[in-house]
């Protein structure tokens, strides 16, 4: 199947812009995406006293005694929000707490069995996770989810204008071509082979990043007075039975206990209470879910102790599907494969975002005559490349950075930017030539990454036995993503750099005959 | 020099028309597939939602393919004004 020639050149060139201008953004939210999917592993790499796992994490725990813990600790503001999260790999819990009014969120961690608290060691994986859907920019969901738009839409009209030669694409890749031709060849085959993937991850990223905005339009206009879309599935308990303080002295245990006789043979994942010292206080119960099913949770009045809504999480078809739609992005349907083959997929993607900016440059302005295309190319190289730089950095000041610094994860974050500011000026330099300075971000991310190996594997106790601890898979798990990406920036800064040496070595003759001839 | 003029407009409305028109006509089209279509109306409400998406992503595709812009511009708005009219008639008890 063929388009006409005036079909072909209007989607080829909504594919071109559409990918030029979503480029950067796509990366971001693309290279930070394979962190988000391994959050929980990083959550437990990132802080070392989480390393070592205690006894068996399905272990009943006291959660009176953990809220009691946590006031010794701070004094909870009126209506705080405070959540108990517990990790398959930790018997460590992480409790949140949400100050309302002044938006403020603070972390603490508690040993149950020894009622130690640490707080504030790094924020590593929630920092890379929201980088993912660049939740640190204003309306940062908002934006992440048009740019997935922009992604689906440029992919869509990939596979129209390749229709013609779309099984060709698939295999052929001349390495030895000059650059427009090979980077255009890699820009198919890796576009092509992970074209599912990639319409999957665009398709539910926009709904996920676009959900509040849509459902804030539907209610509006179809849906004026009535519940949110969010809200579909509805409550039992009404406002008037709700509006009663929460005693600082409740039995949360025999509350929580009352959940899990509602919802028998599942684990308590996480426990929320909402509301702190407030009118219409409600604890949340949320149990383990089964993926592209539901996740079950318990509302119960936190007064009285009553139960107001056992749920499954997918009452409505809208639930059901927004439920697949989360767990089809995140992966959680399947085992560590999975997340794996999501990784390899996603970092082809990356490859396929920088090779197309690669095509236009070279398609368009082979010698970078125009200010603008010289533009698009520094920022091809400071955005993707200071950001591996700048992620290899955070991997880094997190092993390094002591212990007792003074708001050590603002610090760690702070520097992430830093390295990242850093490397743009680097790249923006119009005295550095842009395959160098490619090359030299790359390259030192690598070395970066293998210090951190390298630390790791001196630092790393041998697994006492063969079947290790969730713990111990997890920081396996994280060491071998470090691995791969160390290796994957050293084999693109070798190549940059040896492009930057024979191209210098090509355009020196030349240069010299151009000479000769003027004079 | 005219046509030239002629062919930058068109693409200036091509353009418009798939990043401004295609979103515009993709929601209330999904709104208007929430309020009106046979169903129950969670049924309706998911189904109404997650075509927003794809639809916006056929149309931004498609609109610019259109020969006549101004043809693209008609089924853009007939797919943005009917759904709002009708859904206003409702809000209003014209329609159930």
């Amino acid at each position: 199947m063929r388009l006409g020639a005036r079909a072909y050149q209007t989607e080829w060139s909504l594919h071109a812009w559409i990918g030029v201008v979503c480029s950067v953004l796509a990366f971001v939210s693309f290279f930070c995406g394979v962190f988000a999917l391994f959050r929980s592993e990083l959550t437990i790499w990132q802080d070392p006293a989480l390393h070592r796992q205690l006894g068996a994490t399905e272990q009943r725990l006291s959660y009176e005694a953990l809220l009691a813990r946590v006031r010794e600790q701070r004094t909870l503001p009126t209506g705080a929000r405070v959540a108990f999260t517990r990790y398959e790999a930790s018997h460590w819990v992480a409790v949140l707490i949400h100050d309302p009014a002044t938006q403020r969120d603070t972390e603490l961690w508690i040993e149950p069995q020894t009622g130690r608290v640490r707080e504030g060691y790094s924020r590593l994986a929630d920092e890379l996770y929201e980088m993912h859907f660049v939740y640190q920019l204003p309306f940062g969901s908002e934006i992440a989810g048009v740019a997935a738009m922009a992604f689906f839409i440029a992919s869509l009209t990939g596979i129209l204008i390749h229709l013609k030669d779309l099984r060709r694409a698939l295999w052929r890749f001349r390495p030895q071509l000059r650059l427009r031709f090979s980077s255009s060849d890699a820009h198919k085959v890796l576009g092509v082979f992970g074209l599912p993937f990639a319409l999957m991850y665009a398709w539910t990223g926009t709904l996920l990043g676009l959900l509040t905005v849509l459902s804030g339009i539907v209610t509006t206009l179809v849906l004026p007075g009535d519940v949110s879309p969010g809200d579909a599935s509805g409550s039992i308990g009404s406002e008037a039975e709700l509006v009663r303080p929460m005693a600082a002295s409740a039995p949360l245990d025999a509350w929580i206990e009352r959940a899990r006789t509602a919802v028998p043979e599942r684990l308590v994942q996480l426990v929320v209470l909402d509301g702190w010292a407030q009118h219409g206080s409600i604890l949340g119960v949320y149990f383990t879910g089964s993926s592209l099913v539901d996740s079950p949770f318990v509302e119960i009045d936190a007064e009285t102790g009553a139960l107001i809504r056992i749920a499954s999480g997918a009452e409505s078809p809208l639930d059901r599907a927004n439920r697949v739609m989360f767990d089809l992005h995140y992966a959680t349907y399947g085992g560590l494969l999975l997340k794996v083959l999501y990784a390899v997929l996603t970092y082809g993607t990356c490859a396929v975002i920088v090779t197309g900016n690669l095509i236009w440059l070279e398609r368009r302005d082979p010698a970078r005559r125009r200010a603008a295309n010289r533009f698009l190319e520094r920022t091809t190289i400071a955005v993707p490349g200071g950001l591996a730089l700048a992620s290899a950095g955070y991997f880094a000041l997190n092993r390094l950075l002591p212990e007792s610094l003074a708001q050590r994860a603002h610090w760690e974050f702070g520097l992430f930017l830093m390295i990242w500011a850093v490397a743009a000026i680097a790249a923006y330099c119009p005295r550095v030539l842009a395959r160098h300075a490619a090359g030299g971000l790359c390259c030192a991310a690598s070395v970066l990454l293998f210090a951190v190996l390298l630390l790791e594997l001196l630092q790393r106790r041998v697994p006492s036995s063969l079947s290790p601890t969730h713990a111990e898979l997890s920081l396996w798990i994280v060491d071998g993503l470090l691995l791969a990406l160390a290796i994957g920036s050293a084999a693109l800064g070798r190549r940059s750099l040896r492009h930057a040496r024979s191209s210098a070595v090509e355009a020196a003759p030349i240069l010299s005959t151009n000479t000769r001839t003027s004079t | 020099m005219i046509s030239r003029r002629v062919t930058l407009e068109r693409e200036r409305s091509r353009i418009f028309v798939a990043v401004v028109g295609a979103p515009l006509a993709a929601v209330a089209t999904g709104c208007g597939m929430i309020a009106f279509l046979p169903f129950s109306a969670p049924l309706a409400l998911a189904i109404g939602v997650h075509s927003i998406v794809p639809l916006w992503a056929v149309l931004t595709c498609s609109l610019p393919l259109l020969a006549s812009m101004r043809i693209a511009w008609l089924l853009c708005g007939s797919m943005f004004v009917v759904p709002m009219i009708a859904l206003w008639m409702r809000h209003a008890g014209m329609l159930a």
